[in-house]
């Protein structure tokens, strides 16, 4: 027991665990105190700070997704490969069906993929990380070969989806609903049921197998949502072989708004949209005061570890079980 | 009289007709027929292994039978799951069920049952949180606010959560399993409580406890089971503990399987040196020596700082000022957490063997080797060799007798007793093991398992080890101790010395 590990567990204390949104919105809080103060003239202007809603909303509704399966104790590794492809599908299909035929394409393959994700975990007992991780690897291919490598822009008829306010009217709307599903519901009582043990769970009766496909459809539904946004919002999708980023942004949103890798914890979609514009905040700052675009993850990194080291419950991961399931 | 009038004129309650459960080759459960009356406590006791846990989790839904059946009120009753068991009207105290922390004290306490307040998978929080404070208030209990996630209460509060639960609910058939379920004294007393109010509204009781005392007083009747059969029911008020335990282990096994020798003794050499020691929230200046080939025994009510003093000498606790020193001939070396009181020879079997004492899923081999890393090494000239290993595990299950198909069994699949013996058997391994602390170490354990290690602990002493024994039962204090520390308030308050006599009574005036 060092002295620093007491320290943080005093912070913890104070801070309450559960409730990781507090520090992001510290975080949010100095971000914007800071740019403001460094650059008032570009950063405090409405249509920055606009901007840096409308970016946020994309992570947000793909954060949120992830929070299904982490909730369960799960992990979608696929959802950066879900957000792509369901952008090209929906780009493809927007060519001939208009908005409709890409929100109808998009969001079916993206819950289509979920599904599927959850039922290969369910049925065929491999952890989700490895049959995600697989899902990820094919559909980064996949999209790359079904459009030759090239970008698709996006038809005029269907860019309205991504313009300003629909896009933080989207965002609300998922917010309120996560947080409802999580919060008020069978669903989200059973997802952190089973988060916190399965054998318990079966006992008390939870239908382990569908809340957990449904949750990793709920996740593939969110993140081809957000890559149809994304889509609408930079006019084209492109077959991103190397769609980490986008999985790895959703991360770190997760985690800074306190939810709990090891499961059941946290799951605050507060969490979640503060997080989400804290760092967009955080990207549009560094941007503006001209810091190298190359340089910019490692700022991001460490705020990552500083608000994490605070919020999650160190005995979680010394004490008890690390598994992903 | 009235009792057996009631059982002549009703239905029984719950009826078990020539149940039997088989695991792989083992039968847990032989054709056991058993009935409970409403309004009778129905005792159930048995060594570990008995099949009592196996009857239970039949009663609920958890596992079903392979052959008989059960009924409830006179129907047919085959639960599926646990919730179907709720739904017929059981209500079940059971450790392995437990909590879900993240969720709220409120959500917790209608595990398994929201149904109620669900309108088409939507909670209505605001009646559920209405309904559950009413409850608590009921219980007299003003300080947990429903809406506050479980994991935030302090550990007792959430067990008190568990057995307000199970009592809100009246049931037509309770069932209790107190073997492991550990309940803090006043959550007990509610139990007990409880338990004689639904007794006398006609509900059917089902207890099972080590504590046989507690059974007796707390039953109108005690079954008692062995290898999975029932051997017999008798009435409570006709038997007393030495009687339950003869029937239970099948011979009559003498009282005294505590230590014989009254008179206190140890080498002249100290062992362990306890200085001043001082723990944030728990220890208050707490200092004493333990000679090798001593018994100490520590004890306290519930909160004195005993168990904290056990955490604290094997360095799992950050000390805010003290030492904790092993003496080797005449070096005295300072012990600062688990890696050097390890090194130095001290071993800690704490008192939570499942989450704190053992790595479940690991196997018996893995366990026993874990301590003795360094040995081994040795042994393999810096490797660590498989047939090492084995020959080192054979020799602790051999040593304790500890009952398994291999050492590669995997710990989870062992009975309580056996769990313990191989948390014990892991410190053994070490020959340059000095001083051994022991929390609580026939906590949850039946007789059989008991007596072997307090014959054990002779054995060890004989062998020149310093022990502390940290315990909550009086009579294993007086039992086996050369010395008794009694704490209080993080300090030690009391000593008391085997030479002198030791009784119950003066203990537990120093207690208080």
């Amino acid at each position: 027991m060092s002295r620093l590990t007491n320290d943080l567990d005093a912070v913890r204390r104070r801070l309450g665990n559960t409730q990781g949104g507090y520090l992001s919105f510290l975080a949010l809080v100095v971000f914007v105190i800071l740019f403001a103060s460094i650059a008032p003239r570009i950063f405090l202007t409405a249509p920055n700070l606009y901007r840096v809603l409308q970016h946020s909303v994309i992570t947000a509704v793909s954060a949120m997704g992830l929070t299904f399966p982490l909730l369960l104790g799960g992990i979608d590794l696929s959802i950066g490969a879900v957000f792509a492809f369901a952008g090209i599908v929906g780009a493809t299909f927007a060519v001939a069906g208009g908005l409709a035929g890409m929100l109808a394409g998009g969001l079916i393959v993206g819950t289509l993929i979920g599904l599927l994700n959850g039922s290969l975990h369910v049925f065929l007992r491999i952890p989700s990380f490895v049959v995600t991780l697989g899902m990820m690897l094919m559909l980064q291919a996949a999209g790359v070969l079904l459009t030759g490598g090239r970008e698709i822009i996006l038809d005029k008829s269907a860019t309205g989806l991504g313009s300003g306010i629909v896009l933080i009217v989207i965002g609300a709307v998922v917010a309120v609903a996560t947080w409802f599903v999580t919060n008020n519901t069978t669903f989200g009582e059973h997802l952190r049921s089973i988060g916190n043990s399965e054998p318990v769970a079966k006992e008390l009766g939870v239908p382990v197998r569908v809340v957990k496909i449904v949750a990793f459809g709920a996740c593939g539904l969110l993140a081809g949502l957000a890559g149809l946004l994304n889509t609408a919002y930079t006019h084209f999708a492109v077959p991103d072989p190397n769609s980490l980023t986008y999985l790895l942004s959703a991360m770190v949103v997760v985690f800074l708004g306190g939810t709990s890798i090891t499961g059941s914890e946290g799951g605050s979609v507060w969490g979640i949209v503060i997080g989400a514009i804290a760092i967009s905040v955080l990207e549009n700052g560094m941007v503006i005061v001209g810091v190298p675009s190359l340089q910019q993850p490692i700022y991001i990194g460490l705020i990552l570890l500083l608000v994490v080291s605070v919020t999650t419950k160190r005995i979680a991961l010394g004490g008890q079980r690390l598994v992903i399931k | 009289m009235e009792g057996r009038d009631m059982q002549t004129n009703c239905e029984p309650a719950i009826e078990t007709q020539n149940v039997s459960k088989t695991y792989g080759l083992i039968e847990a459960v032989k054709q056991i027929s058993l009935t409970v009356s409403p309004g009778e406590v129905r005792g159930l006791v048995g060594e570990n292994g008995a099949g009592k846990s196996t009857l239970l989790k039949m009663l609920c839904g958890i596992t079903q039978p392979d052959a008989g059946s059960m009924f409830k009120d006179g129907k047919a009753y085959a639960p599926r799951s646990m919730v179907q068991a709720y739904a017929s009207g059981l209500s079940i105290i059971l450790q392995e069920v437990g909590v879900i922390p993240s969720l709220s004290v409120a959500a917790n306490m209608y595990l398994g049952r929201t149904n109620q307040f669900v309108r088409s998978g939507v909670i209505q929080k605001k009646s559920l949180h209405a309904q559950v404070e009413q409850l608590l208030r009921d219980f007299g209990v003003s300080h947990i606010d429903p809406r506050m996630p479980l994991g935030r209460l302090s550990a007792e509060d959430q067990k008190f959560i568990e057995v307000i639960r199970a009592l809100a609910f009246t049931p037509d058939v309770l069932l209790v399993d107190e073997t492991s379920a550990a309940l803090p004294a006043d959550g007990c007393d509610l139990l007990f409580e409880r338990i004689a109010q639904m007794k006398a509204d006609g509900t059917a009781v089902l207890f099972v406890s080590h504590r046989l005392r507690e059974v007796l007083q707390v039953s109108d009747t005690v079954s008692v089971l062995r290898d999975g059969a029932l051997v017999t029911t008798i009435v409570s008020k006709e038997t007393d503990p030495s009687g339950l335990r003869s029937l239970m282990v099948g011979r009559s096994l003498s009282d005294h399987y505590y230590r014989l020798d009254q008179a206190a003794s140890r080498s002249d050499s100290i062992a362990l040196s306890i200085d001043d020691l001082h723990v944030e929230g728990s220890l208050v200046g707490v200092s004493f020596q333990v000679h090798a080939g001593e018994i100490v025994g520590i004890g306290g009510l519930t909160g004195c700082g005993m168990h904290p003093l056990g955490k604290a000498i094997f360095g799992l606790a950050r000390r805010d000022s003290g030492f904790v020193k092993i003496h080797k001939g005449d070096e005295a070396l300072h012990t600062k957490n688990p890696v050097s009181a390890t090194r130095h020879g001290i071993g800690y079997v704490p008192r939570d063997r499942n989450t704190e004492g053992l790595m479940l899923t690991s196997s018996i081999r893995g366990n026993i080797c874990l301590p003795s890393h360094k040995l081994l090494q040795r042994q393999g000239r810096g490797a660590i060799l498989k047939r090492h290993e084995k020959g080192l595990s054979r020799k602790g299950m051999e040593q304790l007798d500890i009952k398994a198909s291999s050492i590669e069994q995997l710990v989870t699949a062992l009975s309580g007793g056996n769990r313990q013996k191989v948390a014990l058997a892991k410190w053994l391994a070490r020959e340059d093991l000095s001083v051994l602390v022991l929390d609580c170490p026939t906590r949850g354990i039946d007789v059989g398992v008991k007596a072997y290690i307090y014959e054990l602990m002779e054995r060890l002493k004989q062998r020149d080890l310093a022990i502390i024994l940290i315990s909550e039962e009086l009579p294993e204090l007086i039992g086996m101790s050369d010395r008794v520390l009694i704490m209080k308030g993080g300090t030690i308050v009391c000593e008391f010395n085997r030479s002198d006599g030791m009784q119950e009574q003066q203990l537990i005036e120093a207690m208080i």
